[in-house]
């Protein structure tokens, strides 16, 4: 699995496209994102994700393969959406019951409305995305090529450089989490418990010695690139493929800024708000 | 380009590299080398070993200022590059233009997306002219047999050709030195051979001044100028190969692997054999001892005696059937295995990188469920049992200690595992107890591991499993990034254990371990059992191993070159079989 999350070289459109083009589509996902809360419009949204994903020759099984272990994660924030989050005006909000009731010790009155479902909802399916789109654009952008790209659009090279070199960590750290897993396994670690905290503490023997290896790992690395010139002169280093754009390129950027923008202005004027699924459902 | 980049740009010259009392301490800790003076000169090739905590890698970062611009410490002495560059005072990038250091992990030397990005990064980083890159790419492809694989991910590549890949970045901007930590430490035979080879050829024709930090003084002895032999941070013996391996009981004694050829004669010698000049090469042996044998006398001797106990169980308790896996991106890993391993047995699963023996081994403990066929370990269905079965069914001891130990004390280190399967608070602590005198850590228990040494992590992560009290017990690669006395010691531990009746499965392309060790070996190829037969049988089958890249023990292959029928597989019975065939001897005419 380590391995299969890091850039590969499959040959299809999308890995022929200029980097630059790349990072827009992936800049013109998550800013659209963070103006949008509608479930309906989020769906279609992670849809593009995958349709572009399998356009690059990534199998969507794949995909849902590494969203996976993120899932914990995002149940996690999910149970924090409904237990929090309330619609802004509650008199007009539509009630399912409650969660935790009046006569309930110590905690307060926690109700459920249908609006908090369909923004947790919402919410749920950002994460994905946000996710997802991460992942395909480690998968389809080579790390030197993506530093390339953020040095051309005016950023200094030493951050350039160091940001893909944090992408290609990605795989290592990812394949010393097995090997500490498999550790762990071999006796008998589990995660299967109720108790939310019981089952939080359970990942303690993981995250414990996969900090410390990746930290020496992070080390030797850093020891490594710099034992092959990192940082020696970067204003003179060579590029041997130096990026241009092509009208293919042009073209499908011009199609990832008009989205930015109409998706933009979607969510600016409130279109894409998670009262249009409550509409969609007769809840309006 | 900055000014360093311009001290740098005429490296050309004479002492390409040269220690000068060099000692260094890191930080809050004690000195690790003291007093090291190393002269390297013009397209030498220096062999520099000595056991784990030597003071090895430590002289290695050095050479390019990764030591002391990286690793903080007290430095002393001086350490002068092309005859002019003090490491103080220079960086590491600026340094490595002309010193190429490759350290011993390649997982972490490797982090560009395909090998061709992998050579070219240096050369990039250095501002060579493109075309110049392109032409060393393509030459360092071919030379390195990469060619093929050159838009491959490098971390899919086998250990060997990983090696040669990390090794073909460094060489992409040509440094005047070339230094290398255990280049092979993760490598079956043959492909070490070839990165060894590769070396020492591109040191002969590119007259390149070559440190190599090695372990592997067999496959090295042709290949190397000087040799210099260091312990505890201090230089012991320096010299040719030959002068240095005068002093091979010494050297073994400290706990590196010899020659065996050469410490058979060295023992003989020391026995009264009339030996003047000990043999490094298998030729030179024979031509040595055959004068001094008895032919009909070495061709009749018996087979040696077992080594330690023999159980006699008729238990099967691993029962592997048409056992195949496919890993999830289509890699077929195991193809209809067969395998049953009785309680008792001592057995060595062998192969090169990639030829399945891990996977095989990872069905044991249910980490990896079979694509098709069954395994059976303990009596337990490994698809059906649950991860606590499995755990007190198999003991696994991987190669890193740091992938398990996560407690602030070593005894609830030790705890871990039986708490994990319930047993009783009471049954926990006799278990931790019995497992700590085992492996003399009692009184280790209320350290943090954390601070341990490597041993003591090691024998840590093996009391966790052993505490568990597993039927069988599995070795992955002891000897991987470990010097042999350190791999010996795990593995003696696994002799008392076993002598007790412990079930021990071995998992190494060691081959000098296998025979010292095993009683029986199965040899993978491609996924399938080449081989399974006792050790014996199994290393005079020269054919069949060469097909796996592994070949037998030096020692085995001498005995093949006398005449002996059989095989040794120490150099203890081959002294004890010669003795009785010397001519003259006893038993001899």
């Amino acid at each position: 699995m380590a391995y299969s999350i890091s850039y590969q070289d499959r040959g299809t459109f999308v890995h022929r496209l200029d980097p630059r083009v790349k990072l827009l589509w992936w800049l013109s996902i998550n800013v659209t994102l963070t103006t949008w809360n509608d479930p309906t419009f989020l769906l279609l949204l992670l849809i593009s994700v995958f349709a572009y994903a399998r356009l690059a020759g990534v199998p969507i099984r794949e995909n849902i393969r590494h969203l996976l272990p993120v899932l914990p994660f995002v149940a996690f924030v999910v149970v924090a959406n409904v237990a929090f989050w309330r619609p802004p005006d509650p008199g007009q909000a539509h009630l399912i019951g409650n969660i935790v009731g009046e006569n309930f010790p110590v905690l307060p009155k926690i109700p459920f409305y249908w609006e908090t479902l369909v923004f947790s909802a919402g919410t749920l399916i950002r994460l994905l995305i946000l996710v997802l789109s991460a992942l395909v654009l480690i998968k389809t952008v080579s790390p030197s090529e993506l530093a390339l790209a953020i040095v051309k659009t005016g950023v200094p090279p030493e951050i350039g450089m160091a940001l893909s070199m944090t992408i290609a960590y990605i795989p290592v750290v990812i394949g010393q989490l097995t090997a500490v897993m498999e550790a762990q396994q071999a006796r008998a670690w589990k995660t299967n418990v109720s108790n939310p905290i019981a089952r939080f503490r359970a990942y303690v023997p993981i995250a414990v010695p996969t900090f410390f290896r990746s930290f020496h790992a992070a080390e030797a690395m850093a020891s490594a690139m710099m034992s092959r010139g990192f940082g020696y002169d970067v204003d003179n280093r060579t590029e041997l493929k130096p990026l241009r754009f092509r009208p293919v390129d042009w073209a499908v950027a011009a199609g990832f800024v008009t989205f930015l923008v109409a998706g933009f202005l979607v969510g600016f004027f409130g279109i894409a708000k998670y009262t249009f699924t409550t509409s969609l459902l007769g809840l309006g | 380009m900055d000014r360093e980049a311009q001290v740098l740009e005429d490296s050309g010259g004479i002492r390409p590299l040269a220690y000068e009392r060099f000692s260094y301490a890191y930080r809050g800790g004690d000195r690790v080398v003291s007093d090291v003076s190393l002269d390297l000169e013009e397209g030498k090739v220096v062999l520099l070993t000595g056991p784990s905590g030597a003071g090895k890698t430590t002289i290695c970062r050095a050479a390019n200022g990764l030591i002391p611009h990286e690793f903080k410490g007290t430095f002393g002495g001086r350490v002068t590059i092309a005859g002019r560059y003090d490491s103080r005072g220079i960086g590491v990038s600026a340094l490595s233009k002309i010193v190429g250091v490759l350290s011993q992990d390649p997982e972490t030397q490797l982090f560009n997306p395909t090998v061709e990005d992998e050579i070219v990064f240096g050369a990039c980083n250095y501002g060579l002219p493109a075309d110049t890159i392109r032409e060393r790419t393509e030459r360092l492809l071919d030379l390195t047999r990469l060619g093929p694989h050159r838009r491959k991910n490098p971390h899919n590549l086998s250990g060997g050709q990983q090696q040669s890949c990390a090794l073909a970045s460094i060489l992409a901007f040509e440094p005047l030195v070339l230094v290398l930590d255990e280049p092979t430490s993760n490598i079956d035979p043959i492909g070490s051979q070839h990165v060894l080879d590769l070396v020492s050829r591109l040191a002969r024709e590119e007259n390149r001044t070559t440190l190599l930090v090695e372990h592997k003084i067999e496959e090295l002895s042709d290949l190397v100028d000087e040799m210099i032999v260091i312990n505890e941070g201090e230089i012991l013996h320096r010299g040719t190969v030959r002068e240095v391996l005068e002093h091979v009981e010494y050297i073994d004694s400290v706990g590196l692997s010899v020659p065996q050829v050469t410490l058979l004669c060295a023992r003989l010698r020391t026995a009264g054999w009339p030996i003047e000049e000990l043999p490094i090469g298998i030729e030179e042996a024979v031509q040595i001892l055959s004068p001094l044998l008895d032919r009909t006398t070495l061709s009749n001797a018996p087979e040696p005696p077992p080594r330690r106990v023999q159980h006699e169980s008729d238990e099967v308790v691993v029962n592997v059937q048409n056992l195949s896996h496919v890993y999830q991106d289509g890699t077929r890993a195991l193809n209809d295995v067969d395998l049953e391993i009785r309680r008792g047995e001592f057995v060595g699963i062998l192969g090169q990188n990639g030829s399945g023996k891990t996977t095989l081994v990872k069905h044991l403990n249910g980490l990896l469920k079979p694509t098709k066929g069954t395994v059976t370990v303990a009596g337990l269905d490994t698809r059906r049992a649950s991860i606590a079965e499995m755990a007190l069914a198999v003991g696994y001891i991987f190669q890193n200690p740091d992938s398990q130990i996560f407690k602030m004390k070593v005894e609830e280190e030790l705890a871990f595992g039986p708490q994990n399967v319930g047993l009783s608070e009471q049954e926990v602590e006799k278990r931790v107890k019995a497992a700590a005198e085992d492996l003399e850590i009692a009184h280790l228990l209320e350290k943090n591991p954390f601070f341990l040494s490597k041993g003591e992590k090691q024998r840590v992560a093996v009391a966790a499993v052993m505490a568990m009290q597993p039927d069988i017990l599995v070795l992955d690669e002891p000897t991987t990034g470990q010097d042999f006395k350190r791999a010996k010691e795990i593995m003696d531990l696994a002799v008392r254990l076993h002598n007790e009746g412990q079930t021990v499965i071995v998992i190494t392309h060691d081959m000098n371990l296998a025979a010292e060790y095993c009683d029986r070996v199965v040899i993978m190829e491609g996924g399938r059992v080449l081989l399974d037969a006792p050790t014996r049988e199994a290393f005079l089958a020269e054919d069949k191993l060469k097909t796996s890249s592994l070949r037998p023990p030096q020692i085995t292959m001498l005995g093949s070159a006398l005449g002996y029928p059989r095989a040794w597989l120490t150099v203890d019975e081959a002294v004890e079989t010669l003795e009785d065939a010397r001519r003259g001897a006893a038993g001899g005419v």
